[in-house]
């Protein structure tokens, strides 16, 4: 009995530790954001607001800002509208060529990040596009897509053939049913999957530090400038936004599907 | 068979996936392999020779191999952390008595994914810096003298790499662990197995499909990261990933860089391949 203490024991210390490490990060990054000292330091000094208060009175990070909102409010529908329709044919339709078809639209996932990047790079430059909001658009739905395919599929599965063919015998036009029946079945995946889409066109950095330019500085990428070349200590607000935000969607998420169920 | 009428459904209904994907995925894809095999002379002009002098830069190059090797090291040191980590932590989610204790649990393991990699791993920045949270407590404690040199150095990029993969780690764990009835383990007990013994002999091997499923995802996904080790340790750490961002961006030679990117893709697909395969084995073994 006194092995199976320690044990257990030494499994849950292990457990805390990691939970503590999992948090230690975005934790630190909160309080500093509340330091009046103006650059990195330790102990804090004092309580202050006043990064917030540059954050909100800054030009260039209210660019930013209002860019990868605009990004993320472009990408986030048209990433679903793609994705809806494409889970639909694949889970409902058995058709030639439906693996290959599977294969491809969860392909982007697959591909490290640094090459997707330098191959987005390399051939919107020849067509000009690099550096534009449209290339980080075209960039954002090719990152996007593999997620809302996958959430709303996961819908589409529970959904039963039968609610649909009920409502065609009952004189609906398959627009009608559509839209009347199929359209709110769907309505959890398709949150599921838009909550994503947002959240990573939102925070993408991977593909965007590549084809991103001067006048397209998303949020993530002056917060990767700012820690690389001159530092500000406004990234801390800025990532408490990003924190704050999590935490709002994650109980969006664990009343809309469960949290235990993401996984 | 599908009648014609299906089949215009089907085609109009993945239409918009495959435009975008044939436009911004396969051809960038193919014209990335293309220039691969192209070649840039010492004038800097790029010559579209088909020829593998690139892939024979990265076999003979012993730069490269340090990157490899880098890289070699990273993924077999956050793997392992991941796992001997990630699932005590994912045993200890799914079986938290009361519903709030999992709920919350469950949130701090998804949250990471909901924030930015660039915060998280911005985060690292601001407790190993030179000036940061832990050089500044041990300093104000008096237990050192002089900031420890922890931004920057390989530690960093495997601690910083391990908080950020986790939690892939951890969910497929926790799904697998949870599709586990807790029935088994207790009759394995009442038959009079010791705890350890119910562990090995039970529970690791029924949940081994979920310890596949996140080893592989974390083995590709270090593989490829780049953001993470070049934000705590700079573009000239030796890493796979993080050359390929260096010779494109730094030294401005794409067909080199396109051609790392092929090895380094490569590499990945033959590790998915390989967990596919292992996972099947295991599957089959379970079921």
């Amino acid at each position: 009995m006194r092995r199976r203490f320690t044990g257990a024991t030494a499994a849950k210390a292990l457990s805390v530790a990691v939970y503590v490490f999992l948090l230690a990060p975005l934790l630190v990054v909160v309080l500093a954001s509340f330091n009046s000292a103006d650059f990195l330091s330790f102990p804090p000094r004092g309580f202050s607001l006043r990064w917030y208060r540059a954050l909100w009175e800054s030009e260039v990070w209210g660019d930013s800002f209002r860019l990868s909102l605009l990004l993320t409010a472009v990408v986030t529908p048209l990433a679903l509208i793609i994705g809806t329709l494409a889970a639909y044919a694949l889970v409902r339709y058995s058709f030639p060529g439906k693996g290959a078809m599977a294969t491809l639209v969860m392909a982007p996932l697959v591909m490290p990040q640094i090459v997707l990047g330098i191959a987005l790079l390399n051939y919107m430059s020849g067509l000009g596009l690099v550096g534009s909001l449209t290339g980080l658009i075209l960039g954002h739905l090719v990152v996007t897509l593999p997620f809302t395919v996958r959430l709303v599929s996961i819908s589409v599965h529970n959904l039963d053939p039968a609610l649909e063919r009920a409502a065609q015998n009952l004189g609906a036009t398959p627009l009608q049913t559509f839209w009347r029946v199929t359209l709110p079945l769907l309505r959890p995946g398709i949150v599921a999957g838009a909550i994503f889409a947002a959240i990573i066109s939102f925070g993408e950095l991977a593909v965007t530090l590549l084809i991103a330019g001067a006048r397209t500085t998303t949020l993530p990428l002056r917060i990767f400038n700012y820690t690389e070349y001159n530092f500000d200590p406004a990234i801390n607000a800025v990532s408490t936004i990003f924190v704050v935000l999590a935490l709002v969607l994650i109980i969006v998420l664990d009343r809309l599907i469960g949290l235990v169920r993401i996984g | 068979m599908i009648g014609r009428p299906r089949r215009a459904v089907v085609a109009g209904l993945l239409a918009p996936a495959v435009v975008l994907l044939v436009l911004f995925f396969v051809i960038p894809s193919a014209d990335l392999f293309r220039l691969s095999l192209a070649h840039m002379d010492a004038q800097r002009a790029i010559h579209h020779d088909l020829s593998l002098v690139n892939y024979k830069n990265f076999a003979t190059n012993p730069y490269f191999h340090r990157m490899v090797w880098g890289s070699v090291k990273l993924t077999v040191a956050v793997t392992a952390l991941c796992l001997l980590l990630g699932y005590p932590a994912a045993y200890s989610m799914v079986r938290a008595r009361s519903r709030l204790s999992r709920t919350v649990l469950y949130a701090i393991v998804v949250s990471p994914l909901l924030i930015s990699v660039i915060v998280r791993s911005y985060g690292w920045v601001v407790l190993l810096a030179n000036n940061g949270v832990i050089n500044g407590t041990l300093l104000s404690l008096g237990l050192i003298e002089r900031p420890i040199r922890m931004l920057g150095t390989f530690g960093s990029v495997i601690v910083a790499t391990v908080h950020v993969l986790l939690p892939f780690m951890m969910l497929p764990i926790a799904s697998a662990l949870q599709s586990l009835d807790a029935v088994l383990e207790r009759a394995a007990q009442s038959l009079g197995a010791s705890p350890w013994q119910t562990f090995w002999r039970v529970t690791l091997p029924l949940s081994m499909p979920g310890v596949v499923a996140g080893t592989s995802l974390v083995i590709a996904l270090t593989l490829g990261i780049y953001i993470t080790p070049l934000l705590v340790a700079g573009p000239l750490q030796p890493l796979f990933a993080i050359g390929i961002y260096y010779v494109t961006l730094s030294q401005l030679d794409f067909p080199l860089g396109a051609a790392l990117s092929f090895v380094l893709l490569a590499f990945t697909l033959l590790v998915i391949a390989a967990a596919a395969r292992l996972l099947r084995v295991v599957k089959g073994s379970v079921a």
